[in-house]
């Protein structure tokens, strides 16, 4: 079980609402963590404490689901393999 | 007199062949050491059970119930029978069963320390070794040896599909990506492998 002590930065990744990206500070961790956080499906009570908690605006208002551009080509390539 | 008289009122009761008419020549129930089951009416839809030794009572199911022995191996009793609806794994495994009785494994659960081979979902994210990022973030694809439908690169550079993101928790890098890469890995579709950590 995680605790969580701060959430910032949620914001929705759709338009329906139910999925949400935030940094959480857990009480376990020394550090804010990046943290994905779907309104149902996973099986910790910690991620949907997030969405609950990030949903209901204590930490401050969720910014509004942007969509992506489409991208142009997000194949990857042999090219993109050489050059790391 | 009045023998006699009784006497002749159940030979009333006897055929031709001196046979006794039950079912108008009995009074009270058949005791269990005759035969019966000493009850004088039973419900319908009723079970007639033995809780101790030579007493018969009755149990009733209701609508889809069944009968069995109580928990304390007491009595009988009438009970609804569960039903399993969903199992559980290792490695956060889960899985529902249906109404028809097929398992169906729920695969977009993610247990905290799983590994799985998968990449970012923009071109500008890039990461290294202890690099994390949230599920929300995360593509997750096969692994590399079971190469689905040919989702990798025959070079092993990277997914040619379209992956499906994790969603959920916070998610360490601990590749880079395919071997023999080292360093920073920017380059989109490049996989790495990835352990849950919240």
């Amino acid at each position: 079980m995680y605790t969580i002590e701060q959430i910032k930065n949620a914001a929705w990744m759709n338009a329906e609402h139910t999925l949400i990206e935030c940094e959480v500070k857990f009480a376990e961790a020394d550090q804010f963590l990046p943290f994905g956080a779907p309104i149902e499906g996973d099986q910790y009570a910690h991620t949907k404490e997030v969405f609950d908690r990030a949903s209901s605006g204590e930490f401050g208002e969720v910014a509004e689901y942007v969509a992506p551009p489409e991208p142009e080509n997000n194949q990857p390539t042999v090219q993109g393999a050489q050059t790391l | 007199m009045t023998q006699a008289f009784n006497l002749a009122q159940l030979a009333n009761k006897v055929n031709t062949s001196g046979q006794l008419d039950a079912s108008t020549g009995l009074v009270n129930a058949v005791p269990v050491a005759n035969g019966g089951l000493a009850l004088s009416s039973i419900a319908a839809k009723s079970i007639p059970v033995a809780n101790v030794a030579n007493t018969y009572t009755t149990v009733t199911p209701g609508a889809s119930q069944s009968v069995r022995i109580n928990a304390g191996n007491t009595a009988w009793e009438a009970f609804t029978p569960g039903t399993v609806t969903s199992v559980s794994g290792t490695g956060g495994l889960t899985g529902t069963i249906t109404s028809s009785g097929s398992l169906s494994i729920d695969t977009s659960t993610y247990a905290i320390g799983q590994i799985i081979s998968g990449r970012a979902n923009n071109t500008t994210t890039s990461h290294t070794i202890g690099s994390t990022i949230a599920g929300t973030s995360l593509y997750s694809g096969p692994p590399r040896s079971a190469n689905v439908g040919g989702q990798w690169q025959a070079d092993g550079s990277g997914f040619v599909f379209s992956p499906t993101l994790v969603n959920t928790g916070t998610w360490k890098a601990i590749t880079t990506g395919p071997a023999g890469l080292t360093g920073t890995c920017t380059q989109i579709g490049l996989p790495a492998l990835w352990v849950r950590i919240s």
